[in-house]
């Protein structure tokens, strides 16, 4: 499994993150390797405010967060780090305020645009794992090249209504998006019903996805799509395999 | 034989129902069932669970007994296997 470098910590961050440094196979080596790492997360909305705000909360070294566009009033019931007096403002804006909030020895880069094929690699090549929350499957599909090109982990997730998918691709060892979908779903509708709730469950087990990935314990998604449906609590793990015939990672 | 069909996001608004139970005959296989299942329910998501050779949709996820079916596949089903489907999801 992958590791990032160290960083020592400081007294402070002894302090702040002693409870998630008595996890056993974590401890301060594992905090070290959080704080030299940096997660890419695209957009940063319903699903990307919460993964950004945990890993703020865990002690990341550096944020890079892409998302364009101003706060609207149906961006409040689960986008975390939006807030109501900030109506009409760039997102960005208001994301980067209260992650340093959180954590104000969080290195940031904001980027008040989303991620796409004209911007993907730039923006891949600042970070050490990248988490996609996108909305559009032409993001998704452009991130997922991209982290196949680049041999990045990528920790992928998804919801709709109740329900949620998410898995972590380890380019050279698990399938990747092409993978799961070889043609990019047309049939994808922008606006779909959804809790906070929903998005903030998902949202946590992404953040710890890459927590586990950049620390180097645990046990990730690899080459298993969790899927659950939070209306009866059902929760499942499905096998996923690698296409011999991937357009885009069967070339990497 | 009896075969469940588990329907996931979109394609369960579409349907308004978790799941569907279809009469299918011995030896039936992944395609048949989807074919039951959309002559049964005309819809533009439920029409879209077949590519236009026949095969399943290269745009939906197909688990059978845990894990995710290849677009190419056909698995022939048994009496009470559950066929789930999901239609793709994304972020917001």
């Amino acid at each position: 499994m992958m590791q990032s470098e160290r960083r020592s910590l400081t007294d402070h961050e002894r302090a702040v993150y002693e409870w998630q440094m008595w996890v056993p196979d974590f401890g301060e080596e594992g905090q070290e390797r959080l704080k030299a790492s940096s997660v890419l997360i695209s957009r940063v909305g319903g699903l990307g405010s919460v993964v950004a705000y945990e890993l703020a909360a865990a002690g990341i070294g550096k944020l890079v967060l892409a998302h364009a566009g101003d706060i609207k009033p149906s961006d409040l019931n689960r986008q975390l780090l939006m807030t109501h007096e900030g109506l009409g403002t760039p997102r960005i804006e208001s994301i980067g305020r209260r992650l340093l909030e959180l954590n104000p020895r969080l290195e940031l880069e904001l980027i008040p645009e989303n991620l796409g094929e004209a911007n993907a690699r730039s923006l891949v090549e600042h970070a050490d794992l990248v988490v996609d929350c996108a909305p559009l499957f032409e993001e998704r599909f452009a991130l997922n090249h991209e982290i196949v090109r680049q041999a990045k982990p990528m920790v992928e997730c998804a919801m709709y209504e109740l329900q949620c998918q998410i898995t972590t691709i380890l380019p050279g060892e698990t399938p990747c998006l092409a993978c799961i979908y070889p043609e990019m779903p047309a049939a994808w509708k922008r606006e779909f019903p959804v809790f906070g709730a929903v998005s903030g469950s998902v949202g946590c087990m992404a953040a710890m996805e890459a927590i586990k990935v950049l620390s180097g314990f645990g046990d990730p998604l690899a080459g298993r799509l969790l899927t659950y449906d939070l209306r009866d609590l059902s929760f499942r793990k499905l096998e996923v395999r690698r296409r011999e015939d991937c357009r885009v990672c069967s070339q990497a | 034989m009896q075969v469940t069909i588990e329907l996931m996001a979109q394609l369960r608004t579409a349907l308004g129902q978790p799941a569907r139970t279809l009469e299918l005959d011995e030896g039936a296989t992944l395609r048949q069932a989807l074919q039951e299942l959309i002559a049964a329910h005309d819809s533009e998501e439920v029409n879209g669970l077949l590519a236009a050779d026949g095969g399943l949709s290269p745009t939906i996820i197909a688990s059978l007994h845990g894990r995710i079916l290849d677009p190419s596949e056909d698995p022939v089903l048994s009496h009470g296997d559950t066929l789930s489907l999901f239609s793709p999801i994304a972020g917001g």
